[in-house]
Protein backbone atom coordinates (compact mmCIF):
# COMPACT_ATOMS: atom_id res chain seq x y z
CA UNK A 1 0.00 0.00 0.00
CA UNK A 2 1.31 2.98 -1.37
CA UNK A 3 5.45 1.87 -0.24
CA UNK A 4 4.20 1.26 2.90
CA UNK A 5 7.08 -1.12 4.27
CA UNK A 6 6.47 -1.81 8.45
CA UNK A 7 2.81 -1.54 9.55
CA UNK A 8 3.44 -1.42 12.84
CA UNK A 9 2.03 1.32 14.80
CA UNK A 10 -0.08 2.04 12.64
CA UNK A 11 -3.52 0.99 11.09
CA UNK A 12 -5.00 0.79 7.95
CA UNK A 13 -8.70 1.11 7.61
CA UNK A 14 -11.02 0.54 4.63
CA UNK A 15 -14.23 2.87 4.32
CA UNK A 16 -13.41 5.95 6.34
CA UNK A 17 -13.20 6.95 9.90
CA UNK A 18 -16.57 6.55 11.24
CA UNK A 19 -17.82 3.62 8.77
CA UNK A 20 -14.88 1.46 7.86
CA UNK A 21 -13.46 -1.59 8.42
CA UNK A 22 -9.83 -2.64 9.53
CA UNK A 23 -7.93 -4.30 6.95
CA UNK A 24 -5.52 -6.43 8.97
CA UNK A 25 -3.31 -7.27 5.58
CA UNK A 26 -1.89 -4.31 3.54
CA UNK A 27 -1.80 -7.16 0.47
CA UNK A 28 -5.21 -7.15 0.54
CA UNK A 29 -7.05 -5.96 -2.58
CA UNK A 30 -9.24 -2.69 -2.97
CA UNK A 31 -12.49 -3.71 -4.78
CA UNK A 32 -15.44 -1.63 -7.09
CA UNK A 33 -16.65 -0.42 -3.92
CA UNK A 34 -13.39 0.34 -2.11
CA UNK A 35 -14.06 4.13 -1.53
CA UNK A 36 -10.77 4.93 0.74
CA UNK A 37 -8.11 3.80 2.38
CA UNK A 38 -6.66 5.47 5.60
CA UNK A 39 -2.99 4.90 7.12
CA UNK A 40 -3.23 6.07 11.32
CA UNK A 41 -1.41 5.53 14.11
CA UNK A 42 -3.28 2.83 15.86
CA UNK A 43 -4.30 4.72 19.13
CA UNK A 44 -6.15 2.47 21.21
CA UNK A 45 -9.92 3.43 22.11
CA UNK A 46 -10.32 5.07 25.15
CA UNK A 47 -11.42 2.82 28.55
CA UNK A 48 -15.36 3.06 28.54
CA UNK A 49 -16.76 3.99 31.28
CA UNK A 50 -20.16 3.72 32.91
CA UNK A 51 -23.22 4.50 30.84
CA UNK A 52 -24.36 8.15 32.58
CA UNK A 53 -27.48 8.28 30.63
CA UNK A 54 -26.93 11.60 29.39
CA UNK A 55 -28.72 10.54 26.09
CA UNK A 56 -26.21 12.58 23.60
CA UNK A 57 -26.15 9.11 21.65
CA UNK A 58 -29.80 9.14 21.37
CA UNK A 59 -29.58 12.83 20.34
CA UNK A 60 -26.86 12.24 17.94
CA UNK A 61 -28.90 9.16 16.22
CA UNK A 62 -29.90 10.12 12.29
CA UNK A 63 -32.28 7.36 12.14
CA UNK A 64 -33.93 8.74 15.61
CA UNK A 65 -33.46 5.23 17.45
CA UNK A 66 -33.11 5.37 21.23
CA UNK A 67 -29.15 4.32 21.26
CA UNK A 68 -29.31 4.34 24.95
CA UNK A 69 -32.31 1.91 25.53
CA UNK A 70 -31.01 -0.39 22.29
CA UNK A 71 -27.36 -0.56 24.57
CA UNK A 72 -29.33 -1.61 28.08
CA UNK A 73 -30.86 -4.26 25.62
CA UNK A 74 -27.71 -5.80 24.45
CA UNK A 75 -26.03 -5.55 27.69
CA UNK A 76 -29.06 -7.13 29.29
CA UNK A 77 -29.10 -9.82 25.96
CA UNK A 78 -33.29 -9.02 25.97
CA UNK A 79 -32.98 -9.01 22.03
CA UNK A 80 -36.51 -9.04 21.70
CA UNK A 81 -36.74 -5.84 23.46
CA UNK A 82 -33.66 -4.68 21.15
CA UNK A 83 -35.72 -5.08 18.50
CA UNK A 84 -38.93 -3.68 19.45
CA UNK A 85 -36.47 -0.78 19.85
CA UNK A 86 -36.20 -1.21 16.01
CA UNK A 87 -32.35 -2.31 16.37
CA UNK A 88 -32.32 -3.43 12.78
CA UNK A 89 -33.20 0.28 11.65
CA UNK A 90 -29.47 1.08 13.12
CA UNK A 91 -27.23 1.67 10.19
CA UNK A 92 -24.41 1.57 12.15
CA UNK A 93 -23.20 5.33 11.08
CA UNK A 94 -21.17 5.64 14.47
CA UNK A 95 -22.39 8.84 15.30
CA UNK A 96 -23.73 7.59 18.83
CA UNK A 97 -20.10 6.12 20.25
CA UNK A 98 -18.21 9.21 18.59
CA UNK A 99 -20.38 11.35 21.05
CA UNK A 100 -20.16 9.23 23.78
CA UNK A 101 -18.81 11.09 27.05
CA UNK A 102 -18.24 7.44 28.50
CA UNK A 103 -16.60 6.19 25.31
CA UNK A 104 -19.17 3.24 24.80
CA UNK A 105 -18.38 1.38 21.55
CA UNK A 106 -21.68 1.61 21.30
CA UNK A 107 -21.62 0.00 17.37
CA UNK A 108 -20.07 -2.95 18.50
CA UNK A 109 -22.84 -3.81 20.72
CA UNK A 110 -25.45 -3.29 18.36
CA UNK A 111 -22.91 -5.32 15.79
CA UNK A 112 -23.01 -8.45 17.75
CA UNK A 113 -26.66 -8.26 19.06
CA UNK A 114 -27.59 -8.36 15.09
CA UNK A 115 -25.34 -11.13 14.46
CA UNK A 116 -26.85 -12.98 17.53
CA UNK A 117 -30.48 -12.45 16.42
CA UNK A 118 -29.75 -13.35 12.76
CA UNK A 119 -28.07 -16.53 14.04
CA UNK A 120 -30.81 -17.31 16.52
CA UNK A 121 -33.35 -16.37 13.05
CA UNK A 122 -31.46 -19.04 11.19
CA UNK A 123 -31.72 -21.59 14.09
CA UNK A 124 -35.48 -20.78 14.03
CA UNK A 125 -36.16 -21.06 10.34
CA UNK A 126 -34.03 -24.56 10.29
CA UNK A 127 -36.10 -25.67 12.93
CA UNK A 128 -39.37 -25.10 11.71
CA UNK A 129 -38.08 -26.65 7.94
CA UNK A 130 -37.29 -29.93 9.94
CA UNK A 131 -40.35 -29.62 11.81
CA UNK A 132 -42.55 -29.21 8.54
CA UNK A 133 -40.30 -32.17 6.57
CA UNK A 134 -41.16 -34.17 9.56
CA UNK A 135 -44.67 -33.62 9.44
CA UNK A 136 -44.66 -34.16 5.20
CA UNK A 137 -42.43 -37.93 6.47
CA UNK A 138 -45.64 -39.14 8.90
CA UNK A 139 -48.52 -38.54 6.91
CA UNK A 140 -46.60 -40.22 3.63
CA UNK A 141 -46.49 -43.38 6.21
CA UNK A 142 -49.60 -42.85 7.48
CA UNK A 143 -51.18 -42.59 3.87
CA UNK A 144 -49.24 -46.08 2.42
CA UNK A 145 -51.08 -49.12 2.18
CA UNK A 146 -50.70 -51.74 4.51
CA UNK A 147 -49.68 -54.50 2.50
CA UNK A 148 -47.63 -52.38 0.76
CA UNK A 149 -44.82 -54.08 2.21
CA UNK A 150 -44.99 -57.52 0.31
CA UNK A 151 -45.17 -56.66 -2.97
CA UNK A 152 -42.67 -53.97 -2.63
CA UNK A 153 -40.55 -57.23 -2.02
CA UNK A 154 -41.61 -58.57 -6.08
CA UNK A 155 -40.98 -55.53 -7.60
CA UNK A 156 -38.07 -55.52 -10.48
CA UNK A 157 -34.88 -53.70 -8.64
CA UNK A 158 -36.07 -54.91 -5.37
CA UNK A 159 -34.13 -56.25 -2.97
CA UNK A 160 -35.17 -60.42 -3.99
CA UNK A 161 -34.80 -59.59 -7.46
CA UNK A 162 -31.08 -58.05 -7.25
CA UNK A 163 -30.27 -61.23 -5.05
CA UNK A 164 -31.18 -63.56 -7.98
CA UNK A 165 -29.59 -61.28 -10.65
CA UNK A 166 -26.51 -61.44 -8.35
CA UNK A 167 -27.05 -65.33 -8.12
CA UNK A 168 -27.38 -65.57 -11.85
CA UNK A 169 -24.22 -63.48 -12.64
CA UNK A 170 -22.16 -65.73 -9.97
CA UNK A 171 -23.37 -69.30 -11.75
CA UNK A 172 -22.30 -67.58 -15.54
CA UNK A 173 -19.21 -66.64 -13.71
CA UNK A 174 -18.51 -70.07 -12.65
CA UNK A 175 -19.63 -72.52 -16.17
CA UNK A 176 -16.90 -69.85 -18.30
CA UNK A 177 -14.40 -71.26 -15.96
CA UNK B 1 -11.04 -2.84 16.80
CA UNK B 2 -14.51 -1.28 15.51
CA UNK B 3 -15.79 1.65 13.72
CA UNK B 4 -16.25 4.92 14.99
CA UNK B 5 -12.23 5.42 14.63
CA UNK B 6 -12.62 8.61 15.89
CA UNK B 7 -14.14 10.10 19.14
CA UNK B 8 -15.31 13.50 20.11
CA UNK B 9 -13.35 14.11 23.30
CA UNK B 10 -16.16 15.49 25.35
CA UNK B 11 -15.95 12.56 27.93
CA UNK B 12 -17.48 12.41 31.32
CA UNK B 13 -14.55 14.19 33.57
CA UNK B 14 -14.83 17.13 30.78
CA UNK B 15 -18.63 17.40 31.04
CA UNK B 16 -18.13 17.23 35.25
CA UNK B 17 -15.34 19.60 35.13
CA UNK B 18 -17.86 22.56 32.75
CA UNK B 19 -20.55 21.73 36.02
CA UNK B 20 -17.73 22.81 38.25
CA UNK B 21 -17.29 25.77 36.40
CA UNK B 22 -20.59 26.66 36.19
CA UNK B 23 -20.95 26.15 39.47
CA UNK B 24 -18.19 29.12 40.67
CA UNK B 25 -20.80 32.16 40.30
CA UNK B 26 -23.35 30.86 42.31
CA UNK B 27 -20.17 29.96 44.56
CA UNK B 28 -19.02 32.89 45.02
CA UNK B 29 -22.50 34.59 45.20
CA UNK B 30 -22.88 31.81 48.03
CA UNK B 31 -19.81 32.90 49.81
CA UNK B 32 -20.40 36.97 49.51
CA UNK B 33 -24.02 36.47 51.50
CA UNK B 34 -23.24 33.55 53.42
CA UNK B 35 -20.49 33.66 54.70
CA UNK B 36 -17.16 31.69 54.80
CA UNK B 37 -19.08 28.46 55.92
CA UNK B 38 -20.09 27.72 52.64
CA UNK B 39 -16.23 27.33 52.23
CA UNK B 40 -15.84 24.71 55.28
CA UNK B 41 -19.00 22.90 54.08
CA UNK B 42 -17.39 22.11 50.97
CA UNK B 43 -13.58 21.38 52.15
CA UNK B 44 -15.98 18.94 54.38
CA UNK B 45 -18.00 17.27 52.02
CA UNK B 46 -15.27 17.33 49.33
CA UNK B 47 -12.95 15.30 51.50
CA UNK B 48 -16.01 13.22 52.85
CA UNK B 49 -17.38 12.25 49.60
CA UNK B 50 -13.38 11.55 48.21
CA UNK B 51 -12.84 9.02 51.17
CA UNK B 52 -16.24 7.66 50.79
CA UNK B 53 -16.29 6.66 46.77
CA UNK B 54 -12.25 5.37 47.46
CA UNK B 55 -13.63 3.22 50.17
CA UNK B 56 -16.77 1.87 47.94
CA UNK B 57 -14.53 1.49 44.99
CA UNK B 58 -12.09 -0.67 46.91
CA UNK B 59 -14.77 -2.62 48.01
CA UNK B 60 -16.68 -3.33 44.86
CA UNK B 61 -12.45 -4.06 43.81
CA UNK B 62 -13.06 -1.49 40.99
CA UNK B 63 -10.08 0.81 39.65
CA UNK B 64 -9.43 3.35 41.79
CA UNK B 65 -7.71 5.91 40.27
CA UNK B 66 -9.61 5.62 37.23
CA UNK B 67 -12.95 6.08 38.62
CA UNK B 68 -12.31 8.85 41.31
CA UNK B 69 -11.14 10.89 37.69
CA UNK B 70 -14.75 10.38 36.41
CA UNK B 71 -15.44 13.96 38.61
CA UNK B 72 -18.51 12.52 39.49
CA UNK B 73 -18.19 12.21 43.29
CA UNK B 74 -16.26 15.91 43.21
CA UNK B 75 -20.04 17.09 41.93
CA UNK B 76 -21.87 15.52 44.29
CA UNK B 77 -20.18 16.95 46.94
CA UNK B 78 -20.35 20.59 45.82
CA UNK B 79 -24.12 20.35 45.20
CA UNK B 80 -24.23 18.48 48.76
CA UNK B 81 -22.28 21.09 50.33
CA UNK B 82 -24.27 24.24 48.70
CA UNK B 83 -27.75 22.63 49.47
CA UNK B 84 -26.64 22.28 53.33
CA UNK B 85 -26.55 25.28 55.55
CA UNK B 86 -23.59 26.63 55.70
CA UNK B 87 -23.42 26.51 59.65
CA UNK B 88 -24.45 23.16 59.95
CA UNK B 89 -22.37 21.11 62.43
CA UNK B 90 -19.60 19.37 60.56
CA UNK B 91 -20.86 15.72 61.62
CA UNK B 92 -24.56 16.20 59.84
CA UNK B 93 -22.17 17.12 56.87
CA UNK B 94 -20.29 13.95 57.21
CA UNK B 95 -23.45 11.67 57.68
CA UNK B 96 -25.41 13.43 54.58
CA UNK B 97 -22.09 12.78 52.34
CA UNK B 98 -21.78 9.27 53.83
CA UNK B 99 -24.97 8.14 53.07
CA UNK B 100 -24.99 9.88 49.53
CA UNK B 101 -21.84 8.45 48.15
CA UNK B 102 -22.54 5.09 50.55
CA UNK B 103 -25.81 4.42 49.92
CA UNK B 104 -27.45 6.32 47.35
CA UNK B 105 -24.93 5.96 45.22
CA UNK B 106 -22.84 2.47 45.07
CA UNK B 107 -25.03 0.10 46.99
CA UNK B 108 -27.37 0.59 43.56
CA UNK B 109 -24.11 0.03 41.23
CA UNK B 110 -22.20 3.27 41.30
CA UNK B 111 -22.30 5.74 38.35
CA UNK B 112 -24.54 5.68 36.18
CA UNK B 113 -26.95 3.03 38.03
CA UNK B 114 -28.55 5.40 41.35
CA UNK B 115 -32.31 5.72 40.57
CA UNK B 116 -32.06 8.41 42.55
CA UNK B 117 -30.00 11.80 42.92
CA UNK B 118 -27.16 11.00 45.11
CA UNK B 119 -26.58 14.61 46.57
CA UNK B 120 -30.51 15.20 47.20
CA UNK B 121 -30.76 11.92 48.52
CA UNK B 122 -28.27 13.02 51.35
CA UNK B 123 -30.06 15.96 52.08
CA UNK B 124 -33.24 14.45 52.54
CA UNK B 125 -31.78 12.18 54.68
CA UNK B 126 -30.16 14.63 56.73
CA UNK B 127 -33.26 16.80 56.45
CA UNK B 128 -35.55 13.80 58.16
CA UNK B 129 -33.40 12.94 60.56
CA UNK B 130 -31.86 16.58 61.82
CA UNK B 131 -35.01 18.95 60.81
CA UNK B 132 -33.97 21.82 63.44
CA UNK B 133 -29.79 21.73 62.08
CA UNK B 134 -31.15 21.58 58.65
CA UNK B 135 -33.24 24.87 58.96
CA UNK B 136 -30.61 26.84 60.80
CA UNK B 137 -29.38 29.69 58.14
CA UNK B 138 -27.18 32.40 58.76
CA UNK B 139 -28.48 36.14 58.87
CA UNK B 140 -29.06 38.42 55.74
CA UNK B 141 -26.55 41.16 56.69
CA UNK B 142 -23.59 40.41 54.80
CA UNK B 143 -21.02 38.63 56.85
CA UNK B 144 -17.82 39.97 57.06
CA UNK B 145 -15.20 38.27 54.79
CA UNK B 146 -12.12 38.70 56.91
CA UNK B 147 -9.81 36.10 58.31
CA UNK B 148 -11.56 35.90 61.69
CA UNK B 149 -14.77 35.61 60.10
CA UNK B 150 -13.92 32.57 58.51
CA UNK B 151 -12.79 31.50 61.77
CA UNK B 152 -15.66 32.42 63.66
CA UNK B 153 -17.79 29.98 60.48
CA UNK B 154 -15.24 27.33 61.16
CA UNK B 155 -16.00 27.58 65.19
CA UNK B 156 -19.93 27.04 64.02
CA UNK B 157 -19.38 24.42 62.03
CA UNK B 158 -16.91 22.05 64.45
CA UNK B 159 -18.63 22.93 67.78
CA UNK B 160 -22.29 22.33 65.75
CA UNK B 161 -23.20 25.50 67.47
CA UNK B 162 -24.42 28.38 65.16
CA UNK B 163 -23.44 31.85 66.79
CA UNK B 164 -26.67 33.69 67.62
CA UNK B 165 -25.26 36.86 65.66
CA UNK B 166 -25.24 34.72 62.13
CA UNK B 167 -28.02 32.72 62.68
CA UNK B 168 -31.39 33.92 61.20
CA UNK B 169 -34.41 33.04 58.95
CA UNK B 170 -34.38 32.97 54.74
CA UNK B 171 -37.72 34.23 53.11
CA UNK B 172 -38.63 30.93 52.87
CA UNK B 173 -38.77 29.92 56.56
CA UNK B 174 -39.84 33.64 58.07
CA UNK B 175 -42.92 33.86 55.50
CA UNK B 176 -43.13 30.05 56.78
CA UNK B 177 -43.67 31.06 60.21
CA UNK B 178 -45.48 34.29 59.67
CA UNK B 179 -47.99 32.47 57.67
CA UNK B 180 -48.26 29.86 61.03
CA UNK B 181 -49.44 32.95 62.44
CA UNK B 182 -52.30 33.99 59.91
CA UNK B 183 -50.23 37.07 58.63
CA UNK B 184 -51.45 38.22 55.43
CA UNK B 185 -49.08 38.30 52.54
CA UNK B 186 -49.64 41.94 51.84
CA UNK B 187 -48.41 42.78 55.93
CA UNK B 188 -45.68 40.85 55.45
CA UNK B 189 -44.05 42.92 52.59
CA UNK B 190 -40.92 45.25 54.09
CA UNK B 191 -40.02 42.89 56.14
CA UNK B 192 -36.48 42.76 55.84
CA UNK B 193 -36.21 39.40 54.34
CA UNK B 194 -37.36 40.61 51.33
CA UNK B 195 -35.18 41.62 48.41
CA UNK B 196 -35.91 43.45 44.92
CA UNK B 197 -37.34 40.31 43.42
CA UNK B 198 -36.93 37.25 45.45
CA UNK B 199 -35.37 36.47 49.24
CA UNK B 200 -32.82 39.15 50.31
CA UNK B 201 -29.60 37.95 49.24
CA UNK B 202 -30.92 34.88 48.08
CA UNK B 203 -31.93 37.11 45.00
CA UNK B 204 -28.61 37.02 43.89
CA UNK B 205 -27.20 33.47 44.56
CA UNK B 206 -29.89 32.62 42.74
CA UNK B 207 -29.50 35.02 39.61
CA UNK B 208 -25.53 33.55 39.87
CA UNK B 209 -26.98 29.97 39.67
CA UNK B 210 -28.81 31.19 36.17
CA UNK B 211 -25.78 32.54 35.11
CA UNK B 212 -23.88 29.26 35.88
CA UNK B 213 -26.87 27.62 34.57
CA UNK B 214 -27.02 29.18 31.23
CA UNK B 215 -23.58 28.13 30.63
CA UNK B 216 -24.08 24.49 31.44
CA UNK B 217 -27.13 24.61 28.33
CA UNK B 218 -24.64 26.87 26.14
CA UNK B 219 -22.24 24.14 26.33
CA UNK B 220 -24.75 21.74 25.73
CA UNK B 221 -23.43 19.98 29.08
CA UNK B 222 -27.47 19.78 30.30
CA UNK B 223 -30.33 19.46 28.34
CA UNK B 224 -32.14 23.04 27.90
CA UNK B 225 -35.17 21.13 28.01
CA UNK B 226 -35.44 20.17 32.09
CA UNK B 227 -34.64 23.76 33.78
CA UNK B 228 -37.23 25.49 31.54
CA UNK B 229 -39.32 22.37 32.52
CA UNK B 230 -38.68 23.50 36.29
CA UNK B 231 -38.82 27.31 35.51
CA UNK B 232 -41.96 26.77 34.04
CA UNK B 233 -43.74 24.63 36.45
CA UNK B 234 -42.63 27.06 39.49
CA UNK B 235 -44.07 29.80 37.49
CA UNK B 236 -47.41 28.56 36.32
CA UNK B 237 -47.57 27.00 39.74
CA UNK B 238 -46.88 29.71 42.04
CA UNK B 239 -49.04 31.71 39.51
CA UNK B 240 -52.00 29.34 39.76
CA UNK B 241 -51.85 29.42 43.71
CA UNK B 242 -51.25 32.95 43.63
CA UNK B 243 -54.16 33.84 41.65
CA UNK B 244 -56.44 31.48 43.76
CA UNK B 245 -55.65 33.39 47.15
CA UNK B 246 -52.83 36.12 46.98
CA UNK B 247 -53.23 36.59 50.76
CA UNK B 248 -51.86 32.96 51.60
CA UNK B 249 -48.86 32.26 48.40
CA UNK B 250 -46.56 34.32 47.35
CA UNK B 251 -46.26 35.21 42.94
CA UNK B 252 -43.79 33.65 40.87
CA UNK B 253 -41.11 35.67 40.89
CA UNK B 254 -40.69 35.13 44.74
CA UNK B 255 -40.65 31.79 43.92
CA UNK B 256 -38.32 31.45 41.23
CA UNK B 257 -35.50 34.02 42.80
CA UNK B 258 -35.30 32.10 46.85
CA UNK B 259 -34.45 29.10 48.42
CA UNK B 260 -32.57 26.49 45.49
CA UNK B 261 -35.15 27.12 42.93
CA UNK B 262 -32.36 28.21 40.57
CA UNK B 263 -29.42 25.70 41.60
CA UNK B 264 -31.90 22.89 41.99
CA UNK B 265 -33.46 23.46 38.18
CA UNK B 266 -29.87 23.43 36.40
CA UNK B 267 -27.73 21.86 38.31
CA UNK B 268 -29.36 18.87 40.24
CA UNK B 269 -33.09 17.88 38.05
CA UNK B 270 -30.37 17.66 35.51
CA UNK B 271 -28.62 15.44 36.72
CA UNK B 272 -28.89 12.85 33.41
CA UNK B 273 -28.17 9.38 35.79
CA UNK B 274 -31.91 10.17 37.32
CA UNK B 275 -33.68 12.23 35.30
CA UNK B 276 -35.94 11.34 32.33
CA UNK B 277 -33.57 11.10 28.64
CA UNK B 278 -36.26 11.55 26.33
CA UNK B 279 -37.10 14.65 24.77
CA UNK B 280 -40.90 15.26 25.98
CA UNK B 281 -40.15 13.20 28.62
CA UNK B 282 -37.49 15.57 30.22
CA UNK B 283 -40.16 18.87 29.85
CA UNK B 284 -42.64 16.94 31.64
CA UNK B 285 -39.79 15.65 34.12
CA UNK B 286 -38.33 19.45 34.88
CA UNK B 287 -42.24 20.22 34.63
CA UNK B 288 -43.05 18.21 37.37
CA UNK B 289 -39.85 18.97 39.44
CA UNK B 290 -41.36 22.53 39.38
CA UNK B 291 -44.97 22.05 40.59
CA UNK B 292 -43.73 19.78 43.24
CA UNK B 293 -40.96 22.34 44.40
CA UNK B 294 -43.74 24.85 44.91
CA UNK B 295 -46.38 22.24 46.50
CA UNK B 296 -43.31 21.19 49.24
CA UNK B 297 -42.83 25.16 50.16
CA UNK B 298 -46.70 25.81 50.48
CA UNK B 299 -48.10 22.54 51.79
CA UNK B 300 -44.76 20.72 52.93
CA UNK B 301 -43.59 20.21 56.78
CA UNK B 302 -39.95 21.91 55.57
CA UNK B 303 -39.42 25.49 53.88
CA UNK B 304 -37.82 24.53 50.82
CA UNK B 305 -39.16 21.47 49.06
CA UNK B 306 -36.21 21.21 45.87
CA UNK B 307 -34.23 18.13 47.00
CA UNK B 308 -38.10 16.58 48.05
CA UNK B 309 -39.42 17.21 44.34
CA UNK B 310 -36.46 16.00 42.66
CA UNK B 311 -36.25 12.57 44.60
CA UNK B 312 -40.25 12.01 43.79
CA UNK B 313 -39.40 12.62 40.31
CA UNK B 314 -36.59 10.78 39.69
CA UNK B 315 -38.92 8.03 40.87
CA UNK B 316 -41.07 8.69 38.20
CA UNK B 317 -38.18 9.05 35.37
CA UNK B 318 -37.98 5.40 34.46
CA UNK B 319 -42.12 5.79 33.60
CA UNK B 320 -41.87 9.00 31.50
CA UNK B 321 -39.07 7.90 29.44
CA UNK B 322 -41.43 4.68 28.49
CA UNK B 323 -44.60 6.90 27.96
CA UNK B 324 -42.81 9.60 25.40
CA UNK B 325 -40.68 6.65 23.70
CA UNK B 326 -39.78 9.31 20.34
CA UNK B 327 -40.77 8.10 17.58
CA UNK B 328 -38.06 6.81 14.40
CA UNK B 329 -37.13 8.38 11.52
CA UNK B 330 -39.73 7.72 8.72
CA UNK B 331 -42.11 6.07 11.11
CA UNK B 332 -45.92 8.31 11.36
Amino acid sequence: FAGLRDASGLRLISGGPMMGTVVHDPAAPITKTSNCLLLVPAEAQPRPRPCIRCGACDRACPMRLQARALHDCVRATDFDRAQDLHLFDCIECGCCAYVCPSAIPLVQYYRHAKGVIEGLDRDHAKALAAAARFARHGSRRRNAPISGGAELLDLPGSRAALRADIEAALARRDERR
Amino acid sequence: MSSPFLHSGRTVTRLMFGVVVALLPGLAASIYWQGWGVLWQIALALAAAVACESVALRLRRLPLAFTLKDGSVIVLALLLALAMPPLAPWWLSLCATGFAVLLAKHAFGGLGQNPFNPAMAGIVFALLCFPRQMNEWPALTVPALTVAGSIDALHAVLDGRPIDALSGATLLEHTRGEARRMVMVSEMAGAPVFGAIGGRGQEWINLAFLIGGLYLVVQRIVSWRIPCGVLAGVALAATVLYGVDDERYFPAPLHLFSGATMLGAFFVATDPVTAATTPRGQLWYGFGVGVLIVAARCWGRYPDGVAIAVILMNALAPLLDRWTRPVRFGEK
